[in-house]
This record gives structure tokens, C-alpha cells and sequence, in this order.
């Protein structure tokens, strides 16, 4: 190992914490007439405006047996209105040199519209046109179908998505997060006209949107736009939605057989809600254990030091409800097994042993430093904002985030590693060729490339 | 002169130049710098980039320069090996680096307060990088790991990598930048020592800073950084021509896969030709958006391809390929889906595209240069590319270019470089699911990552 000189006879920076930016947006909130939320960050730096809506319409909300349905909801909003193509919208949209997007996440749906200032009038009446009057039509919904079945299939050839799915299905079986946002080979042919439209007057509805504005327009302008274009879209909420109770998954090895070179190996569990008081402490754990690059110990460990992976890190993916805590990486089909040793080790000296004060203080460098980073684009700025309101996380958000994250403490790292991220309940999926991949203490069954999902043996 | 009149109309409303925006100085010892001032958030991008990338390298040597980008981050007199991210991250700064045919660049993103930081570390590095076999080895292993991650395991990056082996015949370009896997597990530390040595100069390099800063403070922080190192001998200049391609090429990947896909690669010239800026809107016309030619006939309407796209290859330092790509949809043939490809292609060297549809080409490329804007980092990509292309003042040349082209040009571009005799047809063909082993076979995209 090479020695580690000190950095501050070449660095003076170094010694100093980064500023901490107090940087919240500027940003005016409101509610239209008809229940929508509305945010307007004016930035003059360019003639471009942003506008997004997120609306709670996500894949969360998915009958069991109809997976997809909220995906196809919302792309379908730009295949046709009651009074435009799906190809004149198109044709518009590209004229413009616009872009105007539809799609749906777990937990929302958004629908994007970035137009230069002086198309702002077209771009709206097309983003108004397409969230308030979508035709669905049948020919379009047999389109998607068709372009959602083939791109289902494509992603058969990406062992990394190939692994996610596994993951989830094996983590959160029928619940809310356990299907793919795009639904499956399965469900997406039982999708009916009828139950597009049922979705989309349920969920489709002002109280449930987030509107938020970015860019070279003044808030009272857009406001006084967006109520009469807005003006006849009304239903108020609609139902809340309840999670089904979390079954936990009795412990798993899902193997994956495909005839490639590296073993695609997901470590994980179930996580945490956005809404979990212990988030910030979690992220400074995450950070320090895989989530930090070259800064954490997963990477150091098996890419740097073992030459193993190109890519190793460790994840929360927080939603609406409890979401997954994830080791992704990928390695040489015979590296596999001691790259997972690794991973379990690391996973097992964090909760063991409190992290050094180096780690700590690293990790709340990079946490509060790099917030302005995510503020540096109009677009980012949007996405930003959107996030902090649909999560409430407190129009103060980026000015108490440094607070939050620097009160964490070498106790609250230890105790949220014990408490969150549990070796008994670790799910471990490897998609690769089993024939070539050992993993010890466990067998995994080869045969054709469906999951095969077994009760892990004992250690 | 009516030209200039209708091009002067048409200017968007913030149409500041970059020459007007951009600050160019270079020291004695050759390093060029451009710094572009943009104060909206207190944030900057640092970006250095060496005039080094694949099309610098030698058979059996393939993967040089990205191997090269990964050991750069092995560490100095004064830095350990990999603590260069490190230090970036504790001052809240992100960090990464990309290889291509034609360059290296390595770039920091951080509060713009901290820009120095990155300064300070570059020219470091610049001058004292490390080379130790400890750390070399398991980051040889690294980069196989890459490339099965990227290439031996993605379809459809192996048939790209194919299909510019058989497009190029006695230029660089045709070998991945991220190299041969023999050649890489070949490659030693003596290797990567000397080619650092070649292409590793201050007159090899550019630093782009855009951002939160003030140019004149910033320019002399660089200068001092970077001052005392000296000067190299040019490297030695890449002579390869690809001659004129005399007849039409087509290669097979078979492996398994879930779907076919086509690729056609045609060489065309880059910016240093007048039918660039004609190429640029050709590739718009086709490939757009949703309503351009080609997804709306054979996505839309005919339900022939899942996806489908045209790409050009503007800022190449030496030209490069313009390529037209599509994945049939399931139970779709290869043959018919190739061949409505080929349609469009001679329905636009028949016909030139109607006024509107050249309008509608033109605004979605102003328009994006405008969106790009919002982007600090994609500022100083345009900037570097650019640059490595022959000059960064050429972008303020793009849009008046991008104006000036007629649908009689698009017509004759399509007509004169999308010929038969000058394509390459790549097709993938899945084979069935098997237990059965396939050969790896290989590519990455154009950018590497470190």
C-alpha cells in the first residue's frame, strides 16, 4: 500500500468544511382554483421554461393482475387528444423544437413540457391538451401494447434489469413495489381500454398534481395561464391510497441462468420510507458502506483493492413506503462468490463497529457540500422542487438539510446500520452462467433463463 | 446576402456568442485554457482534456488510453492512489473521466469556491502521476470487468463493435475504444509509463472551466499550477487515411440474443467540410423526434421496429460515420425492416424535404443549443469537443451553417454519401436461448467512463 501523505501542504482548501450553501430556490407556492398545487422558480439566466407535473398516478397504484397500467396511462397522454393526432402532436411538439414527455414512476406519473420562452402559449395549450383530454384510442392502446411487450423483451438482454426485476419480485412479491413500473409479459395483455380510462378518472385529478414552473416566466403570468387553461379540469382528490401490510419474504437465493461473461449480483433487503426520521443518518451510513464511489468502503474493497468490479455501490431506494436497500455489482462469473463475501463482510463490519471520525466527516462534507450541485439547471431545479413537495420534505428544505445531516452521529451510524440493514434478511439474486458461477454454501440450479427462486442454505 | 438577412432573423433572443463569452489564453508551455463565466448557481465545472483517445493507439495495443484514464487516478508524490476522488468528494465535488477515439477528458463538478481544489490536483497529477505495479495490476482487472460489463455482455454494443471493424479498414477508429480484451489483459505498466509520456504534455492538453468564477483570478491560479511543467515534444501525429469505401460490407453477429438489430454505418466527412452542417440536418430529418421520417414510418405507422434513430458524427476529429440503426419488433423480419430503412434513405436522395419539414429540423437544432445552455458541464463538452475537432470558435459557426442548408442539400448529401457502395451492414441475429456457451464477442459506447 502506498502511504497516504497529508493533503494540506498541497491543498489548503482541504482544512476548511465546504461553505454550506444556504441554497433554496426561490420559489413562489400557490394552489390553482381547482386544487392543484403550484410552484414557480423564476430564473432569467435562459429563454427556456420547464414545467412538470407529477401527479400521484404511479405504478404503486396498479391492480395486482393489471401491472403497467399506470405506465400505459401516461404515455398514452401523448398519443392522441380529442382534438389532436398522436402524430400532430408529435409534428408540433418537434416543430417547436420542444420536448413534451409522459411516463410514470412507483410512486407518480409526470408529464414534462421544455419549450423555449417565446413558444410558451403553444407549449402549454399541447401540455393542457394532453394531461386534460387524452382519447385513447384503440388503435394507439394496441400500439404501446405492442412497443411495451417488445421493449420488455429487449430489456431481457440487460442481466443488470434482468437482476432488478428478480430483486423485486423476490422482495416485494404482489405488494405495490414488487412489479416492474412497465408491467410484465403477463399483465400488459389484460390491460383494457376501459381500465386506462377507470385510471385515469381516478387518479388524474387536480388535487393530486404538483405543478411546478421553471424559467424565464413570471409567476403572476404563468399563474393567471395555467387557471384558465386549467380551468375546467376539476374532481378534486380522489381515494388515498393504503399500502397493503409488507409480507416479509422468507430468505432467498434467486438465480438467473444466461450464457454471459459476469455474474449480475443484487445483495439487498427491504429499506426505508422517504418519510423515516432516521433517512439522513442512513444516508451518511450508506454513504460511508457504498454509496460514496471511491470515498466507500464497497469500493475500496472490491474494486479497488481486489480489482473485482468495475461498478460496486449500495443504495436506499426511499418511496412513498418502505423501499429496498441494494448491493448492486458485477464481476467475472468466478469472481462471483468472493465479491459477495466481501459485500456480506463489509455489510457486517458496519454494523459490528462504529465508523472512524474521518469517514464521518467525509461523508458530511461530500452530503452538504455537493447540495448545490443539485441545483445548477433549471431543469435540475424543477426536479428538485417537485420532489421536496411530493415528499413534503419542507419548502426549507435545502437550507436545513446541512443541519439534518451534520447532527448525525457515530452512535446514530451504528444504530441505523444495525437496525436497517439486517444479514438474516439479505436477498441475494446472481444472474450469470451457473455453470461457470460458484457460490458457496448455496446451490444454485441451473436450467433455463426463468427465476429460480430456493431457500437459501445455511452459511 | 439575403442569406445573412433570413439568418439574422431567425436569431433567438439570447444570442450571445461563445466567442463573445469565452476567455482563450495559452501559457508558454502550450497548455490552452478557456474558461466561460456562468454565475446562475455557485457552482463550476473543471474539465482537462488530452488530445489522446484509441485513434492514437497501435494494433496489439489497442485500449491504451482508457486503461491511462483509469491508472490516473493511481495517486502522486503527494496523493495515494485513488485519493484524487476522495479529496473532490470531501470538498463536495463530483469527479469521473471519459475516453473516446479521439481524447481523454477527466472533469470535476464543486462549489465554485472549491474550483481550485481541482486546479491544484490536475496539474499534480499532470506532473508527478505514479506508476506502481500494485496498483496497476487489479486496475487492468478493472477495466476486463468494463468491458465484459459494456461489451462482451450487451448485444448490441458487440455488434457496433463490429460493424466499425468492418467500416474501418486502415484507420484507428476501427478498434473499440475500450480496447481489445486480449490487448488488454496484455497491456503492461511500461506501456501505459510511456505512452503518459507522449500525450501526458501541457501542449497536448486544454483545461475548460465553466462557471461561478472570475476568469482573471482563475486564469492566474491555472497559470501558476501550471506553469513550471514543461513542454514535450508534439506527439507523433496520426497519419492513417480511411480510403474510399468501394463496395458494400455486411457482417453477422450471432449470439444469443432476445431480438435482431440493424445497424448501417456510412462514412461521411466532419466539420471541416462544407456538407457537414447539410449531414447535421440529414440526421435530423430522419431521426429528430417522434414525427421525423423515420419513427414515424417505421415505428408509427408500418409497426416494424421497437426503436429506430440516425446519428452524425459532426465533431469527429477525423471523419467519422453517420449511421442509421433499428430493432425490429418481435416476429418482424430483419430483411423487411432493412429494407424500409433503405426506403427512407432513397425517398430523401429523390425527393429534397418540403420547406416546413427543413423548419422543423432547424428549430429543434436551435432550440437544443439554447437547452444545452442550462448545462454547466455539457457547456464545456461543447466546448472541448470542439476543440479537439480543430477549433472551439466553431461553434459559434454551427447555427449560421445549420441556417444556410437547403432541402436541395439534404437531398444531395443523403444522395451522395448514403450509397450502397459506402455503407456497412451490421445485423445481430439472435440465437436461440440454450444452456448451450456462446463466444463473447464485443463494444462500448463512444464514451468511457472511469
Amino acid at each position: 500500500m502506498r502511504r497516504l501523505l497529508s493533503y494540506a501542504a498541497l491543498l489548503p482548501f482541504l482544512l476548511s468544511a465546504p461553505r454550506a450553501q444556504g441554497s433554496t430556490p426561490p420559489a413562489q407556492y400557490d394552489r390553482l382554483a381547482n386544487g392543484a398545487t403550484l410552484i414557480v422558480s423564476e430564473q432569467t439566466n435562459l429563454p427556456i421554461v420547464i414545467v412538470q407535473v407529477t401527479l400521484d398516478a404511479g405504478a404503486r397504484l396498479d391492480p395486482p393482475e393489471k401491472a403497467g397500467l399506470a405506465s400505459l396511462t401516461a404515455d398514452l397522454l401523448t398519443e392522441g387528444t380529442s382534438k389532436r393526432s398522436a402524430s400532430k402532436i408529435s409534428d408540433a411538439v418537434d416543430f417547436l423544437g420542444a420536448s413534451l414527455a409522459a411516463g410514470a414512476d412507483t410512486d407518480y406519473a409526470s408529464v414534462s413540457l421544455g419549450v423555449l420562452k417565446k413558444d410558451l402559449p403553444a407549449g402549454l395549450d399541447l401540455l393542457t391538451d394532453i394531461l386534460l383530454h387524452p382519447q385513447f384510442a384503440d388503435a394507439e392502446i394496441a400500439r404501446r401494447r405492442e412497443a411495451v411487450l417488445a421493449g420488455i423483451r429487449a430489456a431481457e438482454d440487460n442481466p443488470g434489469k434482468v437482476a432488478q426485476k428478480a430483486f423485486q419480485r423476490a422482495l416485494f412479491g404482489s405488494g405495490p413495489y414488487g412489479h416492474p413500473v412497465e408491467g410484465t409479459v403477463e399483465s400488459v395483455p389484460r390491460i383494457t381500454r376501459s381500465d386506462i380510462q377507470a385510471f385515469y378518472s381516478r387518479y388524474y385529478r387536480p388535487g393530486r398534481a404538483i405543478i411546478t414552473v421553471v424559467g424565464d416566466v413570471a409567476a403572476a403570468e404563468i399563474r393567471a395561464q395555467l387557471e384558465s387553461a386549467l380551468g375546467g379540469w376539476n374532481g378534486g382528490t380522489g381515494e388515498t391510497f393504503e399500502y397493503p401490510a409488507f409480507t416479509t419474504p422468507a430468505k432467498h437465493l434467486v438465480t438467473i441462468d444466461k450464457p454471459i461473461t459476469q455474474a449480475n449480483i443484487i445483495l439487498g433487503e427491504r429499506g426505508v420510507a422517504r418519510d423515516n426520521p432516521d433517512y439522513y443518518a442512513i444516508t451518511v451510513m450508506n454513504y460511508i458502506l457504498g454509496g460514496g464511489g471511491f470515498s466507500s468502503r464497497l469500493l475500496d474493497n472490491i474494486r479497488t483493492q481486489g480489482g473485482l468490479a468495475y461498478s460496486v455501490a449500495s443504495f436506499f431506494t426511499v418511496n412513498k413506503a418502505p423501499g429496498s436497500f441494494q448491493v448492486v455489482m458485477q464481476t467475472k462469473s468466478a469472481s462471483a462468490d468472493e465479491a459477495v463475501k466481501r459485500a456480506r463482510a463489509e455489510i457486517d463490519r458496519i454494523r459490528r463497529e462504529p465508523v472512524k471520525d474521518e469517514e464521518l466527516s467525509e461523508a458530511k462534507r461530500y452530503l452538504t457540500g455537493s447540495f448545490p450541485l443539485r441545483l445548477d439547471s433549471d431543469r435540475k431545479i424543477a426536479g428538485f422542487l417537485s420532489q421536496v413537495e411530493l415528499y413534503g420534505l419542507g419548502r426549507d428544505y435545502a437550507d436545513t438539510y446541512a443541519q439534518r445531516i451534520n447532527a448525525v452521529t457515530k452512535d446514530d451510524v451504528l444504530r441505523v446500520a444495525e437496525k436497517y440493514v439486517d444479514p438474516a434478511q439479505l436477498i441475494l439474486v446472481v444472474v450469470g452462467d451457473l455453470a461457470k458461477t460458484p457460490l458457496s454454501g448455496m446451490t444454485a440450479e441451473g436450467g433455463a433463463p426463468v427465476t429460480t427462486m430456493q431457500p437459501q442454505a445455511e452459511k | 446576402m439575403v442569406v445573412l438577412a433570413v439568418a439574422v432573423a431567425c436569431v433567438p433572443a439570447r444570442a450571445v456568442t461563445y466567442a463573445e463569452r469565452v476567455k482563450e489564453q495559452v501559457l508558454p508551455n502550450g497548455l490552452k485554457i478557456l474558461l466561460l463565466e456562468d454565475h446562475k448557481a455557485p457552482v463550476a465545472v473543471y474539465q482537462i482534456w488530452y488530445r489522446v483517445g484509441s485513434r492514437n493507439e497501435t494494433v496489439g495495443h489497442t485500449g491504451l488510453s482508457h486503461l491511462l484514464e483509469h491508472l490516473m487516478f493511481k495517486g502522486t508524490d503527494k496523493v495515494g492512489p485513488e485519493e484524487y476522488s476522495k479529496i473532490i468528494q470531501r470538498n463536495g465535488g463530483d469527479t469521473n473521466a471519459f475516453t473516446t477515439q479521439d481524447y481523454t477528458t477527466y472533469f470535476a463538478t464543486i462549489a465554485s469556491d472549491r474550483i481550485g481544489v481541482v486546479n491544484e490536483l490536475e496539474a499534480d497529477r499532470l506532473a508527478h502521476l505514479h506508476f506502481q505495479e500494485d496498483s496497476f495490476t487489479p486496475e487492468r482487472q478493472v477495466v476486463m470487468e468494463e468491458r465484459r460489463l459494456r461489451t462482451a455482455d450487451n448485444p448490441v454494443s458487440a455488434l457496433f463493435e463490429l460493424i466499425n471493424a468492418t467500416a474501418y479498414t486502415a484507420h484507428p477508429y476501427e478498434w473499440p475504444t475500450i480496447g481489445w480484451m486480449e490487448d488488454i489483459r496484455q497491456a503492461t505498466l511500461q506501456d501505459a509509463e510511456q505512452y503518459f509520456h507522449t500525450y501526458y504534455r501541457p501542449n497536448n492538453a486544454v483545461v475548460i472551466a465553466v462557471g461561478d468564477f472570475d476568469s482573471a483570478k482563475l486564469s492566474a491560479e491555472i497559470a501558476k499550477e501550471f506553469g513550471s511543467i514543461p513542454a514535450g515534444d508534439a506527439p507523433p501525429a496520426v497519419r492513417a487515411i480511411e480510403p474510399a469505401q468501394q463496395g458494400e460490407r455486411s457482417v453477422v453477429l450471432r449470439r444469443e440474443a432476445q431480438l435482431p438489430f440493424i445497424g448501417i454505418a456510412y462514412h461521411v466527412p466532419n466539420l471541416r467540410s462544407s456538407d457537414a452542417a447539410a449531414i447535421e440536418v440529414l440526421a435530423e430529418v430522419l431521426s429528430g423526434g417522434k414525427s421525423a421520417r423515420l419513427y414515424d414510418e417505421l415505428v408509427y405507422r408500418r409497426r416494424l421496429a421497437r426503436d429506430v434513430g440516425a446519428d452524425s458524427d459532426y465533431t469527429s476529429v477525423d471523419p467519422g460515420t453517420f449511421t442509421l440503426y433499428a430493432q425490429p419488433l418481435p416476429g418482424k423480419k430483419v430483411a423487411e425492416v432493412q429494407k424500409a430503412l433503405l426506403d427512407e434513405v432513397k425517398k430523401i436522395q429523390d425527393k429534397a424535404p418540403q420547406a416546413r419539414e427543413l423548419e422543423k429540423a432547424r428549430n429543434a437544432i436551435e432550440a437544443s443549443f439554447v437547452f444545452a445552455q442550462d448545462s454547466l458541464f455539457y457547456q464545456g463538452l461543447l466546448l472541448g469537443q470542439y476543440e479537439m475537432a480543430g477549433d472551439w470558435k466553431l461553434i459559434d459557426k454551427y447555427l449560421p451553417a445549420i441556417r444556410a442548408v437547403t432541402p436541395e442539400d439534404v437531398r444531395r448529401v443523403a444522395a451522395s454519401y448514403l450509397t450502397a457502395d459506402n455503407r456497412t451492414v451490421g445485423v445481430l441475429e439472435p440465437l436461440p436461448s440454450a444452456p448451450g456457451r456462446v463466444p463473447p464477442p464485443v463494444m462500448p459506447p463512444r464514451g468511457m467512463v472511469h
